[in-house]
């Protein structure tokens, strides 16, 4: 008895002083602080969105992953008022690895920010504050640029060093990370599209900095670019940069669905700008959609300011005007840095120009080739080099009848489908997650497109699958009739998709046994598409299966037409090898569809299912 | 003994007025190479380069591809970019590329073109 009340005691008084340490950090001017300062704080210590908090506890000074917003403003005081000391390399000091927070302590404390100057043994490369410090939101198309990053956005600052005035370029986002880079395997995998998708959804982002990147570094490879003149004042341009600085320190949880290469932007966005609500993410084009709200509250925060075009796009456009002969020594020029036997001269110079437009991506054929280096220099000759370049503010608008209506560099669509299988309805929600289809594309797949869905099917059985595709369409090949195809319209076309598949037998949503069975399938076939007119496509299938006979072979033949409004179709599914009960085989189909983004529109079809895998259907589009 | 005559000291009048606008010449020249740089190309005293000079050479030859697209075309991004590295309102010589780049091999350009730009927009001791 007498040893369990020393133990109380010990115990009360450990918590006593516990409590007694957690009130001397705790600062009496956080109470003081205004509800528009709070959220600042908040969101300065990335707090506001549960979903998106950072797991690493260092990222905190009182070393936790659940921080007091009081206490941590507590501890920032006091250290800036000399209270609290700081022993370690001058470059390690809190104020060095968080310096948003102290600035704006010090902006609470003593009425100004910190300015660089005041960081400058934390060898942070801040720019100047004054009136030649701007800043742009640069938005990379064609987002296969990385597995990461399915579309690509950057801040990037100018300005000028404050210690000496030279030019400062700060390009602040997510980049490429070389995972895998010297395995063979890790590199074939990394160089499918399908694959690079679903490491997307389980990568992890990491916010780095360049520094004195020239602002259009990325998208003279591949990518075209579209720039937004971001209208704040310098001392919020200073303050974002210091944002920077301090978040790459989290370790924020990042996946397709959460969060990606935006988030991070944009979480530094909502501190400089607190009247900003804060909206939970879901989904992928988060960015764009927040630059919109921003410019409908602020007038014009983001300002379009200029596109670039990619050197993909300006080949795409010089090789419309090649023939078919051609076009395949452009195509082997790109993929394989090879140019056929004999003299040149005789080339067009159509495709003498295109080669060497096509050359800047090739940098080690110049470098090695006097013959390309030769076409490079008739190509910068050109007028077509030459033609002054008129800078565009948006990028150009797709064609409609060059893209498919399914296709848009703009994710994303959301739909709703009825099946009824066997008597029984089920509804699924289906989500465009992925949708990269664009006439930008480069000389090498000039209408290839990449596409990915994902379903969640409800029925009284429960959820039932999640399903995942990814389409590809090139050119169809030096083969026997390529040529004679190529012309008449006909591509090959490749598809990956994964079903994760819970049969409704298997179903028992209140004890939670969903038993799933996971379906890969390949296709790999040729066909037409045309967003206006008729199209026909055979593809043959290959599926793995976790059931049944684990291996399903299988054809489908559509052939369809349809113009803007309507749509008809009919398909054939003819199964080779496999089990009879392959997944959930709807008997008919109604699905509403409504496109979010640009040209947004509504589509309505029906479908139906014979017992022998013979589909019809027919749809009906509204745009608006 | 060294008292002028009236000729001697108008020759020698004639001698200094003729030779003023020599010395005019070179002094507007030094005053123009003074009012385009900003940055000395070498550290005092040694043949090592300063820093924005290195920032300037790397540049140059990390985005060559990207620059020599600017100067056939006679501007663009890249240019501008350089031209706020070394803080110098660098006016491209007319046909700087057809005349002086064109043809070199590939190796060469980038060097050929450092050197113009830096003996422009650098200055030195």
């Amino acid at each position: 008895m007498h040893r369990f009340i020393c133990y109380f005691a010990v115990l009360l008084f450990l918590a006593a002083s516990a409590l007694t340490h957690a009130h001397a950090s705790d600062s009496p001017t956080y109470s003081t602080l205004s509800v528009e300062q709070k959220k600042i704080w908040q969101r300065i210590l990335l707090q506001e969105d549960t979903y998106f908090r950072p797991s690493n506890a260092d990222y905190y000074l009182s070393n936790t992953v659940t921080p007091d917003l009081s206490r941590e403003f507590g501890l920032t005081e006091q250290y800036l008022r000399g209270t609290i000391q700081f022993k370690g390399a001058i470059d390690a000091s809190p104020w060095c690895k968080f310096p948003a927070r102290f600035a704006f302590v010090s902006k609470v404390i003593y009425g100004s920010y910190f300015m660089p100057e005041a960081f400058r043994t934390c060898n942070l490369p801040l720019p100047k504050v004054d009136d030649s410090l701007k800043a742009d939101i640069v938005q990379t198309f064609e987002s296969v640029d990385s597995g990461d990053a399915l579309f690509h956005v950057d801040l990037v600052v100018y300005g000028k060093r404050f210690y000496n005035d030279s030019a400062l370029t700060l390009n602040m986002g997510y980049f490429r990370k070389n995972e895998n880079a010297n395995s063979l395997l890790g590199r074939s995998v990394r160089t499918h599209d399908a694959f690079m998708l679903l490491s997307a959804f389980m990568g992890k982002g990491n916010m780095s900095i360049k520094l004195d990147a020239p602002p259009n570094s990325a998208r003279l490879v591949k990518h075209g670019q579209q720039s937004y003149r971001i209208n704040l004042p310098p001392e919020k341009i200073y303050f974002l940069v210091l944002l920077v600085f301090e978040s790459r320190r989290a370790k924020l949880p990042y996946n397709l669905l959460r969060a990606n290469c935006h988030s991070d932007l944009e979480l530094i966005f909502l501190a400089v700008l607190p009247d900003m609500p804060m909206s939970k993410r879901w989904f992928f084009d988060y960015m764009p959609t927040f630059m919109d709200k921003a410019n409908a509250q602020h007038d014009q925060l983001f300002e379009p300011s200029r596109y670039w075009p990619s050197t993909k796009q300006q080949l795409d456009n010089m090789s419309k005007q090649l023939n078919w002969e051609e076009y395949q020594i452009l195509q082997n020029f790109i993929k394989h840095g090879t140019l056929p036997k004999g003299n040149d001269l005789a080339w067009s110079k159509h495709l003498r120009l295109a080669i060497g437009k096509a050359a800047e991506q090739r940098v080690n054929k110049i470098k090695k080739s006097p013959q390309v280096l030769a076409l490079r220099d008739e190509y910068l000759s050109s007028s077509l080099h030459q033609s002054p370049i008129v800078p565009a503010v948006h990028p150009p608008a797709e064609s409609e009848n060059i893209v498919p209506v399914f296709n848009s560099p703009h994710p994303s669509a959301i739909g709703l489908q009825a099946l009824n299988i066997a008597g029984e309805t089920k509804l699924q929600l289906e989500l465009d997650v992925f949708n990269t289809m664009a006439d930008r594309l480069q000389a090498a797949a000039p209408y290839g497109f990449a596409m990915g869905k994902a379903y969640v099917q409800a029925s009284e059985n429960g959820l039932a699958f999640d399903h995942f595709v990814l389409a590809e369409e090139n050119s169809v090949g030096n083969a026997c009739c390529g040529a004679m195809l190529y012309q008449l319209g006909v591509r090959r076309m490749s598809g990956i998709s994964l079903d994760i598949v819970n049969r409704p037998q298997t179903i028992d949503l209140p004890a939670w046994k969903l038993n799933p069975h996971v379906e890969l399938n390949f296709t790999e076939g040729i066909g037409t598409i045309s967003n206006n007119g008729w199209s026909t496509q055979l593809l043959p299938s290959i599926s793995v299966l976790t059931y049944g006979e684990y291996v399903d072979l299988s054809a489908y033949a559509r052939i369809g037409w349809q113009n803007n409004k309507l749509a008809v179709s009919a398909s054939k599914l003819g199964r080779i090898y496999g089990p009879d009960d392959r997944r959930s085989k709807p008997d008919e189909t109604f699905n509403l569809e409504y496109k979010l983004s640009n040209g947004a529109h509504l589509e309505l079809s029906y479908k139906h299912y014979d017992a022998l895998g013979t589909i019809a259907g027919v749809g009906y589009v509204q745009a608006f | 003994m060294f008292r002028l005559f009236n000729s001697q000291f108008y020759l020698i009048a004639c001698l200094f007025c003729l030779s003023l606008p020599t010395w005019a010449d070179g002094r507007d020249s030094s005053q123009q190479k003074n009012e385009l740089c900003f940055f000395y190309e070498f550290i005092k005293g040694t043949t090592e380069h300063s820093d924005p000079a290195n920032q300037v050479s790397y540049f140059i030859k990390n985005r060559w591809i990207e620059l020599e697209n600017d100067l056939a075309r006679g501007h663009g991004d890249e240019l501008t970019y350089l031209r706020g590295l070394a803080m110098c309102p660098y006016v491209l010589p007319e046909k700087l590329w057809e005349n002086q780049i064109k043809g070199l091999p590939y190796e060469l350009r980038a060097s050929v073109f450092t050197k113009t730009f830096t003996s422009t927009c650098f200055c030195t001791w």
